[in-house]
C-alpha cells in the first residue's frame, strides 16, 4: 500500500458506493483497469463496508461498558418522571432500568419504575399497553404485583412503567437461599400458580415468567411469591422476547429457557395460558432440580437457531434421573436433604407433574395452570396425582403413605380409632374392597410406622454432624431413642418380609439365572453412575469456560464435547438397562382367580424397601447419618478427647505450650492458653515466634521438615519453604495468631507523585479537581516537606511517618519559575500507611479492628483433606485428571461457601473472618502484601509464565513473572509470610467467613465477623493463580454467592480460639 | 499553567513545534485522565465513562473563553484529547482483560469500579485494542481518517460534532468516516478469521 494507491483507492470506493451494490464489483473492476494493487485494495474497502456495519457505531467507552446494552443500561439522568420521584436504581434487567420511587400525587407511596430502553416504536407501544390497561386494571391478586401506570418521559424517549414495588430476592434464590425443603418450595410455587390463575382468569398471559419475574417479599414474617411484570412483554410486543436472545453479534444472551416451545417457534402468535404454564413448569423444574430442564447454556454461542431446535425438539431427563446423575450433595444441601432421599422424593408423581407442564404439545399439557397447581397439593397431600401412569400398587402406596403419619402418632389407645378411621376411607377409596382387609391393611401400616421413624432417625443424625466435645451426650441420646430401638427391629422386619415372600408368585428359572448375576450387575452399576457424573461436571465445566482447561484439547473443544456428549448417552443407556433387569426375582402376587393383588403387592414392596433401608442404616459409613456414622462421631469424639485434652502426651504437650506463652509478653501479651479439644501443639516456630498446632481430626501430626532453614532467601530450593513435612495423611496444621488491634482495608491516594531524578512531580490529583483543594497542580515538582528535603521515596516517607490523615505538612513546591508552600492533608500524599492507588472503593475506609486470638491455618484445605472430610474431591484441577500438575497435597477447589461452611463446621472447624483473613495476610505490614511493596516468585503463585504455557494464552498475566506453577501448587510449595503462613497471596481465593458488606458495619466483637443481612454474597480473599498482582492483595475484596463454585477457589480453615 | 501555557503550546505545536505538541498531548492526557478517574470513582456500578462530555469538559476546563484558541488550534487540541482519550480506553480494556478472564470467574462480581459484564465486555475489550491496533496503520496512509475514527469511535462525537472540531466540511468527515470504518472492518474482519488465539 502506497499513498497514491490509497487515495485513488479511497476515491474508486467512495464513487463506487453511489452505484447500486450489485454493480459496484463490475464498477470497480472496470475503473481500475490494469492496475491490480487499486483493484484489490478497492475490493478489500468493499468487503469491509458489507460487513456488519454496527460493530464501530457504538463509542468504544459504551461498547466497554455495556457491549450487551440489553442487560445493561445507563437509566437517565433525570430525578422526576411525570409524578415520581427517582429514588434509587435497584435493578437492571432485560428491558430496561428499574428505580425505587416516590409517587407524589394523587397520593404518595413507593412504587417500582421500569424505565425501558429507548429504540421502541413508541406509538404502537402505547396503542398496546392502553388495550391492555383495563384488563391490568382488574387484577388484585396478593402474589401478582400490581401495575399502576404507564407513559413516556417528558422527552418522549423512552416509555416507562410503574407497578408495585416489591423488595425481596428471586424465587430460585430464595429458596436456596433458605434452604427450603421440596415441600416448602412446592408450597411457594403453588401461591405462584395461584396468582398466574387470577390473571389468566383475567385474560391476561404473561408471556414471559422466569425466576426473576418472581420475587419473594416477606409479608408478617410469612415468604410471599410476587409475580411482576404482568402485561408488559405483551405491551412490548411478542417480538421483543425474541429480541431479548440477540445481541448484534448474533450471540445469545438472556434466558431463553423458560420460553415455551410454540413461543420459541416464532411462526404464530397464537400463545395461550399453556405458554406460561410451560415457563411455570420449568421454574418448577428449576426449583426441585437446581437446574434447568434443557441444557441451553453451552449453545448460546451456537446462536438462536440452536437454541430453538433444542426448545422445540431435546426432550428434558426426569427430574428424578437429572438429580441422580449431577448427584450433588451441596445442592442436596440447599434442600435440607441427601441426593438419595431427594431422588425418592422427586420419583414418581413430581416427575410426572413437571413432564406434564414441560410437553413440547400444549394439547398435552396441563388444561390450565389451576389444574396444575391442583396435582401439586393432591401430591403434597399423598393423594393420587392426575399426571402419570395410576395403578393399582401406585394408589395403594399412596394410601399407604397418607396415612403414616397417623399411624406414627404411636399411641396405642388410638388403636381402634385408627384402624377405623384407616378402614373408612378405604372403603370410600375402593368401594368393593373386604373390611377385614382394610384391618389387616392397618396393623401392617402400624409395622411399616418404622419407615417414618427411620427418615426421623435420619434427620435426627443430621442435626448432630459436629465433632466437638459437648455432642457426646446428644449422640448417646440418639442411639438410645432412636438408633437402637430401629436396629433392634431390623431381624423381625426381615422375618415379617421372608413370610411374604412364601406366599409370592413363583421364581421362574430364568429370573434365578439373573440374580445370581446381580452383584456383578450391581457393581457395574455403580462404576456406570460414577463415571456418569464425572463426565457430566466435565460437561458443565466445559460450557462454562474454555479458557479453564489445562491444555488446550486437541482438536479443538467442541469436538471433545462432542465425544463427551455420546459417552453420556452410552453411559445412560447402559445404566437405564442396570436399572431395570429384566430378571430379579420380581415377587408378584396374585389373587385365587390369578389377578394382580395389589395389596399383598405393596405391604410386599414398601417392607423390603424399610428393610433395604435399615440394613444401610445399621452399617452406615462415617459420612452418612445412620446407625453406623452416629456409632463412629461417638468413637471420634472420644479419640480425639483422648488426643488432644486428657492423654497424658496431650496433656505434657499442653502444659509445656500454655506455660510457654503465658510467659510471652511480647508477642502474646501473657495469653492465658486454655487446652483446645481437637488441638495439639506442635512446637513455636522458630522463624516466626508462633505457635503451632494440628487439628486431629483431618488427619495425622507433620513431621518436622529436616531440610527447612528458619531464613530462607529466594536461592533455596522449593522443598525448604516448608517448616513441616506435609504428605496425604497431614492433619490440617494451624498458627496461633496473637490477638490485639489491626488495620484492615486501603485507600486510594488523593494524590499520586511520580519521582523523577531526585525530584518527585506530583503526576495525578484523581477525587479532588485540579487543584482546588489541595493547592498542588500537576507537574509541581515537592522540594520538601516540614522542611525535610524530599530526594527519593524513602526521604519522603520518613516525613510522613508519623502523620496520620487530618495532620497537615506543609509541602514546598516549585512550579513554574517560582516556588512556593502548599498546606496539605499529610494522608494526600503517596505512600503512606494503607495507601495504594489500587485499592478499590470496597477497601475503604481504613478501619482498625480489635481481634481476640486465634488459629489460622498454615496452609490451604488439601484435596486429601477435604477427601477425608468430606468423602469426594470437587477439585476441577485434581491428580486423576491432571497428573502433571497436581497431587493430592494440591487445594481444593470448587468448593462453594456453603460446601465450606457446611464441611469445616462437621470437623470442629470454621472459616477465617475477614478481618482475621487480612491480619494474617498482612502479618504486621501496612503495606499491600504481608512481604511489603510487592511479591515475588518466590512466595506467590499468580498468573505468569507458566500460566501461560498451561492456559496457552500468550497475552494474559505478568510478563517478567515465573513462579513455576501453571495451575495452583501444591500448598506449602512457596514461601510462607512473617507469621509463617503459605499461600495467602495467591495460588487459589480462599472462601472468609463474613456477608459481603461496607467496612462501617460494626463487626462482632473478638472476631471482626461483618454480618449483613441484605448481603447476598460472601467473601473470598486472596486472588489465585489464575489472577494478576494487584488481586492478590492482602485489602482487595472478592465477593460471590454462597453457592459461587470455580476451580480457582479454595478454602483455608481456622479456629476462634475458645476461652 | 493553564489557559495561557495551553494556547502557547497549541500555538507552536501548530507551528510545527514536536516538544510543544508533545507537552500539550501531556497535558490534554493528564487532565482527561485524571477527570476520567475522578468521574469513575464517584459514580455507581456498571457505569458508562462519557468520553464526549470528558473532552468537551477538559476544553473548557484548559480555555478561560470557548473562543479563545484559533480554529486551527482548537482541532489541534482535539487531535490530542482524542488520542488521549484512545490510550485512556486502551487502558481500561487491558485492565478489563486482565480483570475478566477464566470461565466460569466471568460470573463473579467485581465489586469496584471496574465492574464489567461478562463475555460481551471481553469482546468489546477485543475490539477497542484491534481497532487500536489497526488504527496506527491507517494513521500512517490517511492520518485525517484515521483522526475522524478516533473522535468517532473513541471520543464518541457525532459527524457534525467531529465536523466542527476539526473545522472540516461534514461531508469529508462522511466520507473520511465511510472509508476508514470500510477498511477497519475489513482489518478486523481478516484478524478474526485469522484465528488470532483468544
Amino acid at each position: 500500500m502506497n499513498d497514491s494507491v490509497w487515495f485513488r483507492a479511497r476515491a474508486l470506493f467512495l464513487r463506487s458506493l453511489e452505484q447500486p451494490a450489485d454493480e459496484r464489483a463490475a464498477f470497480v473492476r472496470r475503473e481500475s483497469g490494469s492496475d491490480l494493487a487499486l483493484l484489490e485494495q478497492v475490493e478489500q474497502l468493499l468487503e469491509g463496508h458489507e460487513v456488519d456495519a454496527s460493530l464501530l457505531d457504538r463509542p468504544a467507552a459504551l461498547a466497554l461498558r455495556g457491549s450487551s446494552n440489553l442487560t445493561r443500561d445507563n437509566g437517565c439522568d433525570l430525578e422526576q418522571i411525570g409524578n415520581y420521584r427517582l429514588l434509587e436504581q435497584v435493578g437492571v434487567g432485560g428491558f430496561g432500568v428499574v428505580y425505587l420511587a416516590e409517587q407524589l400525587q394523587p397520593i404518595q407511596r413507593r412504587v417500582a419504575l421500569k424505565l425501558i430502553h429507548a429504540g421502541l416504536n413508541l406509538d404502537e407501544y402505547v396503542r398496546r399497553f392502553e388495550a391492555e390497561r383495563q384488563a391490568l386494571a382488574l387484577m388484585n391478586h396478593a402474589n401478582v404485583a400490581k401495575v399502576f401506570d404507564a407513559g413516556t418521559t417528558d422527552d418522549g424517549a423512552r416509555p416507562y412503567f410503574v407497578m408495585e414495588y416489591v423488595e425481596g430476592p428471586s424465587l430460585t434464590d430464595y429458596c436456596d437461599h433458605e434452604r427450603l425443603t421440596t415441600r416448602e418450595r412446592l408450597e411457594l410455587m403453588i401461591q405462584v400458580c395461584d396468582g398466574v390463575h387470577h390473571a389468566h382468569q383475567k385474560g391476561i398471559i404473561h408471556r414471559d415468567l422466569k425466576p426473576s419475574n418472581v420475587l419473594v417479599a416477606t409479608e408478617s414474617e410469612r415468604p410471599v411469591p410476587k409475580i411482576i411484570d404482568f402485561g408488559i412483554a405483551k405491551a412490548l410486543g411478542a417480538r421483543l422476547t425474541e429480541g431479548t436472545l440477540h445481541t448484534e453479534l448474533g450471540k445469545v444472551i438472556g434466558t431463553p429457557e423458560y420460553m415455551s416451545p410454540e413461543q420459541a417457534d416464532g411462526a404464530s402468535d397464537d400463545i395461550d395460558t399453556r405458554s406460561d404454564l410451560y415457563s411455570l413448569g420449568v421454574l418448577l423444574y428449576e426449583l426441585l432440580v437446581g437446574r434447568r430442564p434443557l441444557d441451553i447454556g453451552g449453545m448460546r454461542d451456537a446462536g438462536y437457531a440452536a437454541i430453538q431446535r433444542a426448545i422445540l425438539e431435546q426432550e428434558p431427563e426426569r427430574p428424578s434421573t437429572r438429580v441422580e446423575a449431577i448427584d450433588d450433595a451441596s445442592a442436596a444441601g440447599f434442600r435440607r436433604t441427601e441426593t438419595r432421599s431427594w431422588v425418592r422424593e422427586l420419583r414418581g408423581d413430581l416427575d410426572w407433574i413437571v413432564m406434564k407442564a414441560l410437553e413440547k404439545d400444549r394439547s398435552r399439557r396441563y388444561a390450565s395452570v389451576a389444574e396444575f397447581a391442583a396435582d401439586l397439593e393432591r401430591h403434597l397431600n399423598n393423594e393420587p396425582v392426575s399426571a402419570g401412569p395410576p395403578g393399582a400398587r401406585y394408589r395403594a402406596g399412596k394410601f399407604c403413605r397418607k396415612h403414616r403419619g397417623v399411624m406414627t402418632a404411636g399411641v396405642f389407645a388410638l388403636l381402634a380409632v385408627v384402624v377405623g378411621f384407616a378402614g373408612l376411607i378405604w372403603a370410600n377409596y375402593e368401594i368393593g374392597l373386604e373390611r377385614d382387609a382394610a384391618r389387616r391393611l392397618s396393623r401392617e401400616l402400624l409395622g411399616l410406622s418404622d419407615t417414618k421413624r427411620l427418615d426421623k432417625a435420619v434427620q435426627a443424625a443430621r442435626a448432630l454432624r459436629s465433632l466437638t466435645a459437648g455432642l457426646a451426650p446428644s449422640l448417646q441420646a440418639w442411639l438410645t431413642e432412636h438408633g437402637r430401638p430401629l436396629v433392634s427391629r431390623l431381624e423381625e422386619h426381615e422375618r415379617v418380609l421372608a413370610g411374604l415372600r412364601q406366599n409370592a408368585g413363583e421364581w421362574t428359572e430364568q429370573e434365578q439365572a439373573l440374580d445370581r448375576s446381580d452383584e456383578a450387575n450391581a457393581v457395574e452399576l455403580t462404576q456406570a453412575k460414577a463415571q456418569r457424573s464425572k463426565l457430566i461436571s466435565q460437561l458443565d465445566a466445559l460450557e462454562e469456560g474454555e479458557s479453564t482447561a489445562k491444555e488446550p484439547p486437541v482438536g479443538g473443544s467442541e469436538r471433545l464435547r462432542q465425544t463427551l456428549l455420546e459417552e453420556r448417552d452410552r453411559l445412560t443407556r447402559q445404566i437405564e438397562r442396570l436399572e431395570s433387569p429384566p430378571g430379579r426375582r420380581s415377587y408378584t402376587f396374585r389373587g385365587a382367580t390369578g389377578e394382580p393383588d395389589g395389596d399383598a403387592q405393596w405391604e410386599h414392596d414398601t417392607r423390603a424397601e424399610l428393610v433395604a433401608g435399615l440394613r444401610r442404616f445399621e452399617a452406615g459409613d462415617r459420612f452418612g447419618n445412620g446407625f453406623g456414622s452416629v456409632e463412629w462421631r461417638l468413637r471420634e469424639i472420644d479419640r480425639l478427647e483422648r488426643e488432644t485434652v486428657t492423654g497424658a502426651s496431650a496433656e505434657s504437650r499442653w502444659q509445656a505450650c500454655i506455660q510457654d506463652i503465658a510467659v510471652d509478653v511480647e508477642i502474646y501479651g501473657g495469653l492465658q492458653l486454655e487446652k483446645q479439644f481437637g488441638l495439639l501443639p506442635l512446637d513455636r516456630n522458630p522463624r516466626t515466634k508462633l505457635w503451632e498446632f494440628v487439628h486431629l481430626a483431618t488427619g495425622a501430626e507433620p513431621v518436622s521438615n529436616p531440610e527447612w532453614t528458619p531464613v530462607v532467601t529466594d536461592q533455596t530450593e522449593r522443598r525448604q519453604y516448608n517448616r513441616w513435612s506435609i504428605t496425604n495423611d497431614t492433619g490440617i496444621v494451624l498458627v496461633l495468631i496473637p490477638g490485639g488491634a489491626f488495620t484492615i482495608g486501603a485507600k486510594r491516594p488523593s494524590l499520586e507523585v511520580e519521582f523523577e531524578t531526585g525530584t518527585m512531580v506530583v503526576s495525578a490529583v484523581p477525587e479532588r479537581s485540579f487543584g482546588e483543594q489541595l493547592g498542588l497542580a500537576i507537574g509541581d515538582r515537592v522540594l520538601a516537606i516540614d522542611g525535610v528535603s524530599i530526594s527519593d521515596a524513602d526521604t519522603m516517607r520518613a516525613a510522613l511517618a508519623e502523620g496520620r490523615s487530618g495532620d497537615t505538612v506543609t509541602v514546598r513546591v516549585q512550579r513554574g519559575g517560582g516556588e512556593g508552600a502548599v498546606e496539605i492533608d499529610c494522608a494526600a500524599v503517596l505512600p503512606a500507611s494503607h495507601y495504594d492507588r489500587r485499592a478499590e472503593l470496597n477497601e475503604s475506609p481504613v478501619t482498625e479492628v480489635v481481634l481476640r486470638p486465634f488459629f489460622l491455618a498454615k496452609y490451604e484445605v488439601t484435596q486429601g483433606q477435604w477427601r477425608r472430610m468430606a468423602n469426594h474431591d470437587p477439585a476441577y484441577i485434581n491428580p486423576t485428571e491432571y497428573p502433571r500438575y497436581t497431587s493430592r497435597l494440591n487445594p481444593v477447589e470448587q468448593v462453594s461457601w456453603s460446601d465450606a461452611h457446611r464441611v469445616l463446621g462437621e470437623v470442629g472447624l470454621n472459616l477465617p473472618t475477614e478481618a482475621q483473613w487480612e491480619a494474617a495476610s498482612r502479618a504486621g505490614s501496612d503495606r499491600p502484601y504481608g512481604f511489603g511493596d510487592r511479591l515475588s516468585p518466590t512466595n506467590s503463585n499468580i498468573a505468569g509464565a507458566s500460566y501461560r504455557r498451561v492456559y496457552d494464552r500468550p497475552k494474559y498475566g505478568h510478563q517478567d513473572w515465573d513462579d513455576g506453577f501453571g495451575a495452583h501448587a501444591p500448598v506449602g510449595s512457596l514461601m510462607a509470610n512473617p507469621f509463617g503462613v503459605h499461600d495467602m497471596h495467591g495460588n487459589v481465593w480462599e472462601w472468609c467467613r463474613d456477608d459481603f458488606s461496607d467496612y462501617r458495619v460494626v463487626p462482632d466483637e473478638g472476631t471482626g465477623r461483618r454480618r449483613d443481612s441484605s448481603a447476598r454474597t460472601k467473601i473470598f480473599r486472596g486472588g489465585s493463580f489464575n489472577d494478576p498482582d494487584f488481586i492478590s492483595r492482602s485489602s482487595y475484596r472478592n465477593h460471590s454467592q454462597p453457592e459461587f463454585r470455580f476451580n480457582a477457589i479454595g478454602v483455608r480453615a481456622s479456629i476462634d480460639m475458645k476461652r | 499553567m493553564r489557559s495561557r501555557e495551553i494556547t502557547r503550546l497549541l500555538e507552536q505545536a501548530s507551528a510545527g513545534d514536536e516538544s510543544a505538541a508533545a507537552q500539550l498531548f501531556d497535558s490534554v492526557y493528564a487532565e482527561l485522565k485524571q477527570m476520567a478517574g475522578a468521574k469513575m470513582a464517584n459514580e455507581p456500578l456498571g457505569h458508562t465513562l462519557q468520553t464526549t462530555d470528558l473532552v468537551n469538559e477538559a476544553y473548557l476546563r484548559l480555555f478561560d473563553s470557548p473562543r479563545d484558541p484559533q480554529f486551527e488550534n482548537r482541532a489541534h487540541f482535539f487531535g490530542a484529547a482524542a488520542e488521549a482519550m484512545r490510550r485512556i480506553l486502551v487502558d481500561r480494556a487491558r485492565r478489563v482483560r486482565a480483570l475478566k478472564h477464566g470461565g466460569a470467574m466471568q460470573r463473579v462480581d467485581l465489586e469496584p469500579s471496574e465492574v464489567i459484564d461478562g463475555a460481551a465486555d471481553q469482546r468489546a475489550a477485543d475490539q477497542i485494542e484491534a481497532v487500536s491496533e489497526a488504527l496506527e496503520t491507517l494513521e500512517a496512509e490517511d492520518p485525517r481518517a484515521a483522526l475522524v475514527v478516533k473522535l468517532r469511535y473513541f471520543v464518541g462525537l457525532s459527524l457534525d460534532e467531529t465536523a466542527q472540531a476539526l473545522q472540516v466540511s461534514a461531508s469529508t468527515v462522511s466520507a473520511d468516516w465511510t472509508v476508514s470504518r470500510a477498511w477497519l472492518q475489513q482489518r478486523l474482519k481478516s484478524r478474526t478469521a485469522g484465528g488470532d488465539g483468544e
